[in-house]
């Protein structure tokens, strides 16, 4: 027995040696340096044990043996102190992980986090903490935050409500209000500030935790400046309508009275000049009503390109030859649907504005590309919902714009030019038609640097067309037959069709108001009924619908100041007729009867 | 029969193996912390041996005790080597 146990000594004495060498050898392990302390002590206790007995089982010596009774007693307590390092390190390095989260919560958020004494009685203290977002944010480094107290950073701390906000935070323990911070370099920025009391380690302090309000008021200026351009586009929408109905009766009389022969050359020339100035009163309604969105269009699916190419000479001359044009357009530039006739306005208004800017001469260039914007878009058409799109792009190398006359550049009646020299509805027109489009348009532009308009239209599929399908012009009225109901509400405007329509020989009923109308078609046979599209009580869709019930074969043409909410005229083809835009002439309205009865 | 000395460090031991059983649960995610738990088992059996071997079975008990200390050294051996590992790992 001896023997082996001597063996069993020599073998642990081994092992013991071993695990001794690899722990001093200096390899990495996951013990730490305290543990490995314990640890070799306690193997060296375990050495001296192992090495006494083998040399007194060897028969070569037992000095070691009266120590070893001593030493022995001294392993249970090694243990313990080892296992207790571990333990202890365990704890240590889930407080690191735990302040490391902390750390990691503290400075990832978007907000500034600030943390200060408040002690009672007193004023608010120096930071104890802030978040590296703090640091960014008013421009200091963190020793200089924590040499500071909320009164250093916070612009105006004397203000009358600021004892009202302490008051709630220290009764309500919470309170958000908004402030502004004073930065290092001056820079004052407004922030909400969400604070709240707590206790820690005997101290009153309070979190306070600010969110920089830049950016929402800059969305909320976007939103307002959006809302009033809404409410403008309504104003001069609902204006244009009203003007329209004037207009169509100030028209109609001065073309009636033009065509009598009885006038004197003086009377003639001064007609003339009331229907002139009437006809650019109309314009100025027009481009009204397409800022407004409530132009009438009659979009189709474009060619982009086409359409460029044949507006090209017509910019040519209208920028003049100090102004070099160039165009580059791809081929596979998309499909577009539009009214061709007002994309043409598009290129024409922003082209006038560019040679406007450019009165010494310089570069315009129109060019084009497929674009897709993605989900989220990317920075320079954040605006713009996700979609493929076509954008056009004219861009000019003129004076530029300063960002105040930049963010108004689409407000009609806006204008940096001189007196006289402009409307200010050139770029509201652009703007609203690109929006009644379901397109979107964006300036870039910098003082001296020039200005780009990107309009950008739903990408569609199909072949595209150009503007060529131009409308037929009106031709002579001839003697008509039948009978004709005109339904007006404007007294002047339905006067002036059914005296326009008597004078062919027809038979004209009118009447006030739908209503009447349908009584009148009850009663009467009706060959053409003549309505407006919008009255008070049945609106002319709607009479059209009813009309036909009563007199299948009833023609109908609309006319109107504007189409409310949808403005195409294949929407008012779906009550059965074409449309006819007011202001209008007499002669264009028999021209559209003389047709309608015909057919 | 029974020496002092031995019995201090039976008493001891079982302490330290209280303590180890109790925390077990903290050691728990250190690699090896099985070969730990049962290298002090171990020691403590073999210090238990020590204090059985004057009453009875004296010849095999003090054989049990050796053969219980080579088995907890190896057990410590294979403890650091598997905390080595560990660290390689990480």
């Amino acid at each position: 027995v001896n023997g082996t146990v001597a063996v069993l000594d020599v073998v642990t004495l081994l092992l013991a040696l071993t695990a001794l060498a690899v722990l001093v050898h200096g390899w990495r392990t996951t013990l730490s340096r305290d543990a490995r302390i314990f640890l070799v002590t306690f193997l060296v206790v375990n050495l001296f044990h192992f090495t006494s007995n083998a040399l007194e089982w060897g028969g070569v010596s037992a000095t070691l043996d009266p120590y070893e009774d001593f030493v022995q007693m001294l392993e249970p307590p090694l243990l313990i102190f080892t296992v207790y390092t571990l333990i202890q390190e365990r704890a240590s390095r889930e407080l690191r992980d735990s302040k490391e989260r902390y750390q990691l919560l503290f400075n990832s958020g978007n907000d500034a986090v600030f943390v200060h004494g408040y002690p009672e009685g007193g004023a608010p203290g120096r930071f104890v903490e802030v978040n590296d977002l703090a640091c960014r944010l008013l421009g200091y480094s963190r020793p200089e935050l924590l040499r500071m107290s909320p009164r250093n950073v916070i612009d105006d701390p004397g203000r009358p409500d600021m004892a009202e906000t302490t008051r709630r935070i220290l009764g309500e323990g919470s309170a958000v209000f908004e402030r502004t911070l004073l930065c290092k370099e001056g820079e004052k920025i407004p922030v909400e500030i969400s604070s709240r009391l707590f206790e820690m380690g005997g101290r009153r302090l309070v979190l306070s935790v600010a969110r920089d309000l830049r950016k929402r008021r800059e969305l909320e200026e976007q939103i307002r400046q959006a809302q009033r351009m809404e409410s403008i586009g309504r104003l001069a929408g609902g204006i244009a309508h009203d003007f329209n109905n004037l207009l169509t009766v100030i028209r109609g009389y001065t073309d009636l009275l033009l065509g009598r022969e009885a006038h004197d050359p003086e009377t003639r020339k001064d007609l003339r000049e009331i229907h002139g100035a009437a006809q650019r009163a109309a314009e100025l309604t027009r481009q009204l009503l397409a800022f407004g969105r409530r132009q009438l269009m009659r979009p189709r699916v474009l060619d982009l390109r086409a359409l460029v190419s044949q507006t090209e000479q017509m910019l040519r001359r209208l920028i003049g030859e100090q102004i070099r044009l160039t165009v580059s357009l791809p081929e596979e530039l998309g499909g577009v649907r539009a009214d061709p006739v007002q994309l043409e306005q598009v290129l024409v208004n922003l082209a006038v504005n560019a040679r406007d800017a450019m009165p010494e001469g310089g570069q315009l260039h129109i060019s084009g590309r497929n674009l897709d914007v993605e989900d989220p878009p990317q920075p320079e058409f954040a605006e713009i919902p996700p979609g493929r799109y076509v954008l056009l792009e004219m861009s000019d190398t003129g004076v530029g714009m300063e960002a105040d006359t930049l963010a108004r550049v689409f407000e009609p009646f806006f204008t940096t030019k001189e007196m006289g020299k402009g409307t200010g509805l050139g770029l509201a027109t652009v703007y609203g038609i690109v929006r009644q489009s379901q397109g979107h348009i964006v300036a870039h532009s910098r003082p001296g640097h020039g200005s780009a308009f990107q309009v950008l239209l739903p990408c569609v599929a199909g072949t595209g067309e150009t503007a060529a399908t131009a409308e037929a012009k009106p031709a002579a009225p001839a003697v008509l037959y039948g009978s004709v109901l005109v339904a007006e509400d404007e007294a002047a405007v339905r006067q002036l069709i059914c005296r326009a329509l008597s004078k062919t020989g027809l038979e004209v009923l009118e009447a006030s108001d739908g209503k009447a109308a349908l009584e009148l078609c009850r009663a009467r046979t009706v060959d053409l009924l003549i309505t407006d599209l919008v009255m008070p009580g049945i609106g002319g869709r709607e009479l059209a619908m009813l009309a036909r019930r009563l007199q299948p074969g009833v023609k109908v043409l609309f006319i109107s100041g504007y189409a409310p909410g949808a403005g195409t005229p294949e929407e008012a083809d779906d009550g059965g007729g074409p449309l006819l835009q007011k202001p209008f002439s007499p002669e264009r309205l028999l021209v559209e009867t003389r047709r309608l009865l015909r057919t | 029969l029974i020496q002092e000395n031995e019995a201090i460090q039976l008493l001891l031991g079982v302490g330290a193996l209280v303590f180890i059983l109790v925390n077990r649960r903290r050691l728990r995610d250190r690699p090896g912390s099985g070969a730990l738990q049962g290298a002090v088992v171990l020691m403590v059996g073999g210090w238990a041996c020590t204090v059985l071997e004057g009453y009875l079975w004296p010849a095999a008990l003090n054989l049990l005790e050796h053969a219980c200390y080579l088995g907890a050294s190896a057990l410590v051996l294979v403890w650091i080597l598997a905390s080595r590992r560990g660290a390689r790992d990480r």
